[in-house]
């Protein structure tokens, strides 16, 4: 009775950390309580989910006092496992010794969490200790003491745990014969981590000879060559030869492992000796290793017969080739496979270094036209903005294929400091493909630097000269870059002499997006001598007369201006779609006339649901409107077709009510 | 392709970027040429890739979906605890096969045993990635497995190790390694145009824990669900049906460190990658009140932001509209930032301009485990190294358990990348392990 009262405060402040964690926290729980707490909720009768919180938190706080309490119950069948758990986190040296001490005394599964537990707290001092305990307990008739047993002798790792492995694998079968296996393999990675690398190839050389399954095999083979570093690159030859894919495949990947050039060099000597399903892994492999050592076998490889090989070749030299490969990856760009073309390129396109620049921008100049246009697209591809005044040069003196592509790549490199020289490529166009070329390419240059509008001086500067269709061009570029000055060079341009010019200006207002030309569409829309003009200059007014950004009225007045001039079907659709956006009484009335007209009646119908809705959406309507937006609803739901529409207009008549 | 420009809508530059049509100077590309490795049609059947799938949980229906639609593989088999679920796999790989063939297993070693198995899927909860994968290699068999990948940082290590002593070729489920807005951000990095790296932003679920247990149940018939295979390597409990619901989130003994990693594998990872310290970790992990602020030994800052709504509205630290999981990458003179969405926004304009005229990248969800997957078969027939391969795929769930130690312990931690311990704080190294229970030797 007076421990129980002693305990009640402690097991108290426990209960009240334990239902503080009842669900998820989100902030970090509070520390543990106090050793001494916790060991007295394990000497307590609390339940077994108490005493076994109270292991978890002594795993974070326990010391020395809590070891031999916590061993004392590796023997019990419910909490052996949780005071195993506190114990491996327990830093004190006493552990695996109290752990040595408990292992006689316990059983079938509790012996084998203990054994494990053994293992997972070995240090070097104890290994040989720990190994005999765990030697003596392979022949344990319970059949997971023995794989735990063979686990503790691989975690400890050392040459003694290793020569125990060596006596029982004989003997052993299933489970325990496989356990032994990964357990002589962990005691070789562990000899070969500590440097003893004669010691660890004994143990693969003695797994490799005794035929053993075909993982341990692999990673027995596998050992050995990291175990015989100074005979590593033969090793690897050797595995590489092997027929049995999965010997070969451990080659390919320790090909990536092994360092070393004259591991390289051995290994692609091996390229020409395998089958050509084998060479293009192998020539991959040495291009994801990255030794330039490898370059001349891999670049050989470019000019062999099998095009799966020369496009592993060529992405090979994508990665440890350099300039001195620009000639053999320009006559494989310009051969006429198109796997071997496209990797050539691709390769070119991804070689490191500033020297490949230059060499390609060498090629630009250069009598061979293919080789040329090779060299052209993959500068673009590189970004290679050095390229710039080769390509402009070019793009002045070149053929036309030469100079088109010269123009498409300055799009793509050319910094804004080169706008006049591909403004130059636009005004000397010779062609409609090489001014459409010009034309993107202008665009693009003028959009990698701030505000693209603020090349529209550069660009309107050249109107005077140009010919007719240039000029043209050069409007649709100030269309797209838009601005004040491109503007009013527009403006200029809609009166001038060329009807082609005087047409792109036209339509490039018509599709202006801002509303400083809203009084001159709706002019031209009313006079203008072009019908196709008065409708696009219609258009572009009703589209501006959907900004939301400008005020309700005045919205409501352009419809209106526009309403006069609306005749076809098309445009009373895209009229009633920007009234659609307005919520206001006055869109009402200016949509209820056409519910009755047949061909628009359903949009109507929608149009009036859609500014209803806004009107009655937003906030409390005002009484008065009331009337309108229910008279132009009940008109709707008299005509509209669409289930959907009918059920808005019902939905918002009911919100009426 | 919808790319933003930081907050604003500049219908000219859009139109402008959409003029441009160049192939990416620094794309990812091919190990090894795809007719070389069977893609490019009809697969005979001893080329086939054969693979068993161990937990057919939720995402396994987006990663084995992907492999079913994989000319050169074939799924032999479904294993797992759950009768439902085994039957529901089973009924997803017959259909793709107009067959009856798929063999069911309860126990993933009687799978494991095959010897005309080449590799397996792994889409358990997370106290058997690691498990299963580790069990797997010792078979001989490649790993596709689920993140996240280990349930501390000892099981991160054991996981490497073991997959090197067997040469197995292992990938996470990390698939944004594998798409290609995440791919293109970490090139945007990597070419300086961001100007010298300063601060990485990894988004992450709330950290949240549990260390009750629900109230126990009886445990059902063993082939309805095998209860205490379900636990496998994890501290008993009573059975409950929740859990197996997939309930057992943020209950410590049952799922990974506080949910750190449950998205820290994914954008942890990619904020490793694009700093390029693949092969190490944070040195400094500072817990805050709403993140969590990790230092690169090169002073660089990782932060894990904790998003209160991650699949919901994910500002003011993330552009909600780009998607779940989203990383930032901050440069001395631009930032990148991408998600789930496949978009990405970055600043300055003229960065926007090089993101658009790189982005040639077919577009996907970051979801979307289908370039991954065909990463990972690729790598099997070439041995070459996953993108999400097993160092890596280490260090970033190493960076996302000391983490998550840091905030458990409510205080900052200095951490020895090479030695993978803590500095000066014994009860923080006692955190890094987990020990496995009894009879389940790893």
């Amino acid at each position: 009775m007076k421990r129980t009262h002693f305990l009640a405060p402690l097991l108290a402040s426990a209960f009240v950390l334990l239902v503080s964690a009842a669900s998820g926290q989100r902030t970090a729980p509070p520390p543990p309580p106090p050793e001494t707490e916790l060991l007295a909720i394990l000497r307590s009768d609390a339940d077994v989910h108490r005493k076994m919180d109270a292991c978890r938190m002594l795993g974070q706080v326990g010391t020395r006092t809590a070891v031999p309490v916590l061993a004392g119950l590796l023997g019990d069948d419910q909490l052996s496992d949780r005071a195993r758990y506190a114990l491996e986190q327990i830093p004190d040296p006493s552990v695996p010794q109290a752990i040595r001490a408990a292992i006689p005394k316990l059983r079938g599964r509790n012996l084998a969490g203990a054994l494990m537990s053994l293992g997972a707290r070995n240090i070097a001092a104890d290994a040989d200790r720990n190994a005999k305990v765990a030697a003596g307990c392979l022949k344990n008739g319970d059949t997971q003491v023995p794989l735990a047993a063979a686990y503790a002798l691989g975690k400890i790792g050392t040459v003694g745990a290793a020569r125990s492995i060596e006596r029982a694998l004989p003997a052993a079968s299933g489970e325990l014969k496989a356990a032994l296996y990964d357990a002589d393999l962990r005691c070789a990675a562990a000899l070969i981590a500590n440097g003893s690398l004669p010691a660890a190839a004994g143990i693969y050389d003695r797994l490799l000879a005794s035929r053993p399954p075909l993982p341990v095999k692999l990673g027995a083979a596998r050992g050995s060559v990291l175990a015989h570093p100074t005979d590593a690159a033969a090793r690897i030859v050797r595995l590489l030869a092997q027929g049995e894919r999965s010997l070969f495949h451990l080659g390919l990947e320790l090909t990536e492992t092994v360092p070393g050039a004259e591991v390289t060099r051995s290994i692609a000597a091996q390229i020409p000796r395998l089958p050509a399903d084998r060479q293009l892994l192998l020539i991959a492999m040495l291009g994801q290793r990255g030794d330039r050592t490898a370059l001349p076998a891999i670049a050989a490889a470019v000019n062999w017969p099998d095009a799966p090989v020369r496009v592993a070749a060529l992405n090979g030299l994508a990665r440890i080739g350099d300039a001195s490969c620009i000639g053999l990856l320009l006559d494989a760009a310009t051969s006429t496979d198109a796997d071997v073309q496209a990797a050539a390129k691709g390769s070119l396109a991804r070689l490191r270094g500033s020297a490949v620049d230059e060499a390609l921008t060498e090629q630009v100049g250069g009598t061979d036209t293919a080789r040329s246009l090779v060299a052209i697209e993959c500068l673009a591809r590189r970004q290679a903005e050095g390229a710039a005044p080769a390509l402009l040069k070019v793009a002045r003196e070149g053929s036309e294929p030469i100079r088109i592509a010269a123009i498409q790549a300055l799009g793509e490199i050319a910094a804004t400091k080169y706008l006049p020289g591909v403004l130059d490529a636009l005004t000397a166009s010779q062609s409609t493909a090489e001014a459409g070329a010009a034309e993107q390419a202008v665009l693009k240059v003028c959009g990698k630097d701030g505000d693209p509008a603020a090349w529209a001086e550069s660009v309107a500067g050249r109107m005077g000269t140009a010919k007719p269709s240039v000029r043209a061009g050069l409007l649709r570029i100030l269309a797209s870059l838009g601005g004040k000055r491109a503007l009013a060079a527009i403006r200029t341009s809609a009166k001038d002499e060329d009807g082609e010019v005087r047409d792109t200006a036209i339509r490039a207002l018509c599709n202006w997006p801002g509303q400083d030309v809203a009084s001159e569409l709706i002019g031209m829309a009313r006079e203008a001598d072009n019908p196709s003009h008065r409708l696009l200059a219609l258009r572009g007014y009703i589209r501006l007369a959907s900004d939301e950004s400008i005020p309700v009225e005045k919205r409501l007045a352009m419809c209106a201006d526009a309403k006069a001039l609306v005749s076809r079907d098309e445009e009373k659709r895209q009229w009633l779609n920007a009234l659609a956006g307005i919520p206001s009484v006055g869109a009402l009335e200016q949509i209820t006339p056409l519910i009755d007209d047949g061909a628009v009646s359903e949009e109507a119908c929608i149009a009036a649901a859609a500014v209803a809705g806004k009107l009655l959406g937003s906030g409390e309507p005002e009484k008065q409107s009331l009337p309108a937006i229910s008279s132009a609803l009940e008109k709707a739901r008299l005509r509209a077709k669409s289930a959907q529409v009918q059920a808005d207009i019902q939905r918002l008549l009911a919100k009426i009510k | 392709m919808n790319i933003g420009d930081d907050g604003r809508t500049l219908s000219r530059r859009r139109f402008l970027g959409q003029t441009v049509a160049a192939g990416a100077a620094f794309a990812i590309p091919w190990v090894a040429p795809a007719k070389a490795l069977g893609r490019d049609g009809a697969v005979a059947p001893s080329e086939r890739i054969t693979y068993g799938v161990i937990g057919y949980g939720p995402r396994c229906h987006d990663d084995l979906g992907a492999m079913l639609g994989e000319p050169d593989a074939q799924c032999l088999a479904i294993c797992d605890v759950q009768k439902s679920r085994r039957e529901q796999g089973k009924a997803a790989v017959d259909a793709r096969y107009g067959n009856k063939d798929c063999v069911l297993y309860s126990n993933f070693h009687e799978m494991l045993a095959r010897t005309d198995m080449d590799a397996v899927l792994i889409a358990t909860g997370d106290r058997w990635h690691a498990p299963a994968s580790i069990f797997a290699a010792k078979a001989g068999k490649d790993i596709y497995c689920e993140k996240p990948n280990a349930m501390s940082i000892a099981e991160s290590i054991l996981l490497a190790e073991t997959i090197h002593r067997y040469g197995r070729v292992f990938q996470a489920g990390t698939q944004r390694r594998s798409i290609g807005n995440f791919q293109l951000a970490v090139d945007l990095v990597r070419s300086g145009k961001l100007g010298r790296l300063k601060t990485l932003h990894a988004s992450l679920c709330h950290p949240e824990i549990r260390y009750d247990w629900l109230p126990a149940q009886p445990e059902p018939p063993k082939d309805v669900c095998d209860w205490d295979m379900w636990l496998g390597p994890c501290p008993w409990r009573p059975f409950n049906q929740e859990y197996v619901n997939g309930g057992w989130r943020i209950h410590h003994d049952l799922s990974a460190a506080a949910n750190f990693p449950e998205w820290g594998a994914h954008t942890v990872d990619l904020c490793q990658w694009a700093n390029d310290s693949d092969d190490t970790t944070p040195v400094e992990y500072e817990p805050r009140k709403d993140d969590l602020i990790a230092t690169y030994k090169t002073g660089v800052k990782l932060v894990m932001d904790y998003l209160p709504q991650p699949f919901g509205d994910r500002s003011p630290f993330y552009q909600t509209r780009l998607g779940t999981c989203p990383v930032r990458y901050e440069g001395e003179e631009g930032w990148v930032e991408t998600g789930d969405s496949g978009d990405l926004m970055a600043h300055p304009a003229s960065l926007m301009a090089d993101l658009r005229r790189l982005s040639t990248y077919r577009r996907m969800a970051g979801t979307d485990s289908a370039s991954h997957v065909r990463n990972f078969l690729d790598c099997v027939k070439s041995r070459a190294r996953t993108n999400s391969n097993v160092d890596n795929t280490r260090h970033a769930h190493v960076a996302s358990h000391a983490a998550a130690i840091a905030w458990l312990l409510n205080r900052p931690l200095k951490f020895d990348p090479v030695k993978e311990a803590f500095i000066g704080d014994e009860e923080a190294n006692r955190l890094r392990s987990r020990a496995a229970r009894a009879g389940w030797c790893l």
